[in-house]
């Protein structure tokens, strides 16, 4: 049932598909973990028979042939996916200021952006459409909107979901993540897709044991100890909230540092590296709708017009990464950076049991009705990209709505695995 | 340059945020550049990071002297390609 939480952007439902639907929602299985719930489906994850634009003028007419496994395992509990939502192109985290089709807002704060590239998945959840949604995350995407709009959004361990049907750009670090407003119902569906190994996908490795409860003993939380928090910034309100919490549960919280802009960096070179090379894979599907007495110039000139500017920012950067020349220097070290931070990260775990951090640098962003120009681009996902990049599982909770420029969440990140640790302390920070 | 050259300037260069793309770029730039300086700004990841430490990769020759290794535990390898600026 929708509820009066303001006037949605058509934008985000910009590709409904109804028809086909109707006869999935007729074979959904009935007595599932999920039986009868409604959800969203990111356009870049495959569904048969519906388009899959990824959010991109380039495959504005491409229709997918089949299912990703993520669906099909949500349909065998049940569920029943009843939209597909808009994208940044192809994912790339940004403001939801979609050049190729047009900016998500948010639905109950018009003026301002939806921040982040999952922007359609949140917003319908936010604003009670679907209690569910499934989105990638590459970089914090799934947090980073969830954030935004006053919503869980959760990224699980690296290799805990199938990503076969994912039409992943960056394919080391990219997840499909959960998103929804009620943690009973993300706990069902993270068990309906880690419970099962995938065939299809060579990356995934499932959770074959759910670990006990994250409340059922006492350990350390470690919190982020930086810039951002300085007493009078809401993000550092929302951190000081969160220890007190955990504090009054029993847990000893320590602040930590954080290689933040280090992962910020490695995040950048690698994504682009890979999102220049994926890319590659995507160009026959342009090439099958070129029509036939065109030349190859003009079919080149065309087809890649037809991308937009923070796509083409990222080839032009992936492909000066992987140069020759620049090889060592950016993707080389990028890849120690990575592996470094994947070990900083497991020992911080010996000792503590989760991580807390801010999801963004700051409040949302005011709709200028352009797109965003991105000042400080490594800054706006600098405290998400780590989990990406260590492949680590990670939430963003929601903890104050009523704050000028949008609702404040935290993120908390577990040791790989342990994803239900996160949902635990959801239910700790927003039963307070 | 040539006509390629000449059609990606147009069709690429052209036409995107330079801005921001020079302002990651130099982010990125001095960001990995620092990880190994002396006097480096975050302790947490530049100790681990130490300058003396040897980053080990595995080298396009190294992976073709383990062909025949991998071939006789029944590992089937049809084709490998180089890594993006190493020599054959």
């Amino acid at each position: 049932m929708k509820s009066d939480y303001g006037k949605i952007n058509n934008d985000v439902l910009k590709h409904t598909i109804i028809e086909v639907l109707k006869e999935q929602d007729a074979q959904a299985k009935s007595g599932g973990l999920l039986d009868g719930v409604p959800f969203a489906v990111q356009n870049n994850i495959c569904i048969a028979g519906a388009k899959l634009t990824c959010g991109s003028n380039t495959l504005s007419n491409y229709v997918s042939p089949y299912s990703a496994t993520v669906i099909e395992w949500l349909k065998s509990e049940g569920a029943v996916p009843v939209c597909t939502v808009n994208l940044e192109e192809f994912g790339l985290e940004g403001a939801g200021s979609c050049k190729a089709t047009e900016n998500v807002t948010k639905p109950d704060m018009m003026k301002y952006y939806s921040d982040a590239s999952v922007s359609g998945a949140a917003a319908l959840v936010a604003s009670d459409y679907v209690p569910l949604a499934i989105a990638s995350d590459a970089g914090g995407g799934t947090r980073m909107s969830s954030a935004c709009h006053g919503v869980i959004g959760m990224k699980p361990s690296y290799r805990a979901y199938s990503r076969f049907g994912l039409t992943s750009l960056s394919p080391s670090i990219e997840q499909i993540g959960l998103i929804s407003k009620d943690i009973p119902l993300l706990r069902a569906a993270h068990r309906c897709l880690s419970s099962k190994k995938d065939p299809m996908d060579a990356t995934h490795m499932g959770l074959e044991n759910h670990v006990l409860s994250f409340s059922d003993s006492e350990g350390k939380i470690a919190v982020f100890a930086g810039e951002s928090s300085s007493a009078t910034h809401p993000m550092s309100e929302a951190l000081q909230n969160a220890e007190c919490l955990f504090a009054n549960q029993g847990y000893l919280v320590q602040q930590v540092e954080f290689p933040f802009a280090e992962a910020a960096a490695a995040y950048y070179v690698l994504s682009c590296a890979e999102i220049s090379a994926s890319l590659a894979r995507i160009t026959p599907l342009f090439a099958a709708t070129a029509p036939n007495d065109i030349t190859w110039n003009d079919w080149y000139r065309s087809s890649r017009n037809q991308l937009g500017k923070e796509i083409k920012n990222r080839i032009t950067a992936g492909a000066f990464f992987l140069q020759k020349e620049n090889y060592n220097q950016y993707y080389l070290k990028a890849l120690a950076v990575k592996k470094k931070i994947c070990e900083y990260f497991r020992q911080i775990f010996e000792i503590h049991r989760l991580i807390i951090t801010p999801v963004f640098p700051s409040t949302c962003s005011v709709n200028t009705g352009n797109f965003r120009l991105i000042k400080e681009p490594l800054a706006v996902n600098e405290f998400t990209t780590c989990a990406n990049l260590a492949g680590l599982p990670a939430i963003a909770i929601p903890l104050a709505h009523n704050i000028p420029g949008g609702p404040i969440a935290i993120q908390c990140i577990a040791p790989i695995g342990k994803d239900e640790w996160l949902l635990d302390a959801a239910e700790i920070l927003m039963n307070k | 340059m040539n006509d390629f050259s000449v059609l990606l300037q147009q069709v690429l260069l052209e036409d995107i945020h330079k801005e921001e793309l020079n302002a990651a770029l130099n982010a990125v730039t001095r960001i990995l550049t620092d990880i190994n300086a002396e006097g480096k700004e975050n302790p947490s990841l530049s100790t681990a990071l130490r300058p003396d430490e040897e980053m080990q990769f595995v080298s396009f020759q190294e992976l073709q002297h383990s062909f025949p290794m991998m071939q006789e535990k029944g590992i089937k390898i049809s084709r490998i390609l180089p890594m993006a600026g190493e020599k054959k």
